[in-house]
């Protein structure tokens, strides 16, 4: 609910008195801008070349993860199946598929921190 | 053509950052100032101190600024919050509220005319939110969702602040007013 409005009814030249007795001239600069641009802190990291560089890590990382993904699958089924046969990953019964799995993705995660910026930087 | 603040703070946010943000600091440091010498009883290295780390406020918060308000009145509000915490943190030199409060001192250097001087001596006999609303009112012509947004104090107790303000100074100054 709005609250209900105090102030008087505007007096004009009462007001303008007040505005004239508060009136002040503009301070001087006096060296203060300079003074405050002394002390801006640095301009910050270029995000965006952060983020293409974080999205390139995640590109390469994925890519990386599905290369080997696609190998061992292939490899498992060269080895298990008649030849000429196409290479359906048998994700069940492969456990060492599971453990370069991971490791592709650690390794991504791994790129991804690296590209994280230092604390306060 | 002299760019908006608007244009400035455009500016500053993408390329020539320093140098945008330079002529922003440029044009509201009198206010800014003005503000804070008020608000620390006229000491004017305490002042420039807090608006010096007002303006750093903002430039690191520039990219949330919203345009809702004046860009002035946003910066007069990163000082208030500054001078609050200096005195919070008990700085001898930030100025406690109560019968002190009212004894705003001008700079020596200033020389004021019979009309200030009378208001001076007047605004040293309200409270420190009444002097603070009635300078953010009448001195830097913000209006009372401005102070409010400024101040962090609700709508309602800006407008009493101002009100009452006024009525005792009305009082005080009776000899303006040819009716009384």
């Amino acid at each position: 609910m709005e609250p209900e409005d105090l102030t008087p009814p505007d007096e004009p030249g009462f007001d303008d008195r007040l505005r004239a007795g508060l009136a002040r001239p503009a301070l001087a600069d006096g060296g203060f801008t300079a003074r405050v641009l002394r002390s801006l802190p640095p301009r910050p990291a270029v995000s965006h070349y952060r983020s293409w560089l974080r999205l390139s890590w995640a590109g390469a990382g994925s890519g990386f993860l599905l290369a080997v993904w696609a190998c061992s699958a292939w490899l498992g089924r060269q080895m298990a199946c008649p030849r000429g046969a196409w290479p359906v990953p048998d994700l069940l019964g492969n456990a060492w598929l599971y453990l370069a799995f991971a490791a592709a993705l650690a390794s991504c995660l791994m790129a991804w921190r690296a590209t994280d910026p230092a604390p306060g930087g | 053509m002299t760019p908006t603040d608007s244009e400035l703070i455009a500016r500053a946010l993408s390329e020539s950052r320093a140098e945008a943000f330079g002529m922003l600091v440029e044009r509201h440091q009198s206010a800014v100032r003005r503000f804070l010498r008020h608000l620390t009883r006229g000491d004017a290295a305490t002042a420039d101190d807090l608006a010096q780390e007002t303006f750093i406020g903002a430039y690191r918060g520039l990219a949330r600024f919203r345009a809702d308000s004046r860009f002035e009145t946003w910066l007069l509000g990163i000082a208030y919050n500054r001078f609050r915490s200096l005195r919070r943190q008990g700085h001898p030199e930030a100025p406690q509220s109560g019968a002190e409060a009212g004894e705003a001192l001008e700079p020596p250097a200033e020389r004021l005319t019979d009309l200030q001087q009378d208001l001076a001596s007047a605004m040293a006999r309200l409270s420190e939110h009444e002097q603070t609303a009635l300078r953010l009112c009448f001195q830097f012509g913000l209006s009372h969702a401005d102070i409010a947004s400024a101040t962090g104090w609700p709508l309602g107790t800006v407008k009493t602040h101002v009100a009452r303000g006024k009525g005792q100074l009305r009082e005080l100054l009776s000899v303006w007013n040819p009716k009384t």
